[in-house]
């Protein structure tokens, strides 16, 4: 009985609290890919602006950061339904 | 190539054009703050690319944070600090990049990005250029050649600083002679 509700206890605060946390940094993953979302924005303005030859190079940059964000999202996802 | 992404001060600059180009003007220089000023944010960043490996040693000799902290949970929030870390270098390079003072061979154009939402562009004819000055002020300044030019204009914003500039008596004396032209004196 004593095993029983020790593994209780112990599940609930691992893997509860494990849990908790993934579904935090998701949200946090989440509020991210819209900060690099307005960073490509901004950058395809920042170019409209002022534009060099490194135009094209600035809003690829933006976009690999933003998929690498969407990409971290996706993982955290898979992650925590595995 | 690679060098003229952190160049401060770019003379006849290749393939630049701005928003509100006349036809006509040309772009003369396009000059930013010394790259010095972006050490700060340089050696912040590569505290930021190191700190993982100090956390990682952290939570796994620690029995009760690593009985939290699954292997995933610690990929996880690697990842995301290492994209912030990309995110935090790219914004701040472009805030360097783009906050710019362009001269063309009609007018003086002051752009500034204070964040990611907020810009401000001012614009000064050369024709209404009365008086410029520059100044070096400082250990750092002058160990480096660092300084501000102070434009002031008749135009509707009376003064214009390029801030932190790299040889600031350069680009006073090119000023000057470009007003001279202009207005033929």
């Amino acid at each position: 009985m004593f095993e029983v509700s020790n593994a209780i206890v112990d599940m609930f605060t691992k893997n509860a609290f494990s849990a908790a946390i993934n579904l935090l940094v998701i949200f946090i993953e989440l509020i991210y890919v819209l900060y690099a979302l307005i960073i490509v924005r901004q950058v395809a303005l920042l170019n409209r602006t002022l534009n060099t030859g490194a135009a094209p190079l600035f809003g690829l940059v933006s976009l690999i950061h933003l998929l690498m964000s969407i990409g971290i999202v996706v993982i955290s996802i898979l992650g925590l339904l595995s | 190539m690679v060098g003229s992404f952190f160049k401060s001060f770019v003379p006849n600059p290749p393939a630049t054009r701005f928003e509100g180009e006349d036809p006509g003007e040309k772009v003369l220089y396009v000059l930013r703050k010394s790259l010095v000023t972006n050490f700060g944010w340089v050696l912040l960043s590569i505290l930021f690319i190191v700190v993982p490996s100090f956390v990682d040693e952290f939570i796994f000799s620690s029995a009760d944070l690593s009985r939290f902290i699954t292997p995933q949970l610690a990929f996880n929030l690697t990842a995301l600090w290492y994209v912030f870390t990309f995110g935090f270098i790219f914004t701040r390079y472009i805030n360097w990049y783009f906050n710019v003072y362009v001269i063309t061979n009609m007018r003086i154009i002051d752009m500034d990005f204070y964040s990611l939402l907020a810009r401000s562009v001012s614009v000064a004819p050369l024709r209404n250029i009365e008086d410029i000055t520059y100044d070096v002020h400082g250990t750092f300044e002058s160990l480096f050649n660092v300084g501000d030019v102070t434009i002031q204009t008749a135009a509707e914003r009376p003064r214009f600083d390029f801030e932190k500039v790299d040889n600031p008596a350069k680009i006073h004396d090119i000023l000057s002679d470009l007003v001279k032209e202009v207005k033929g004196v």
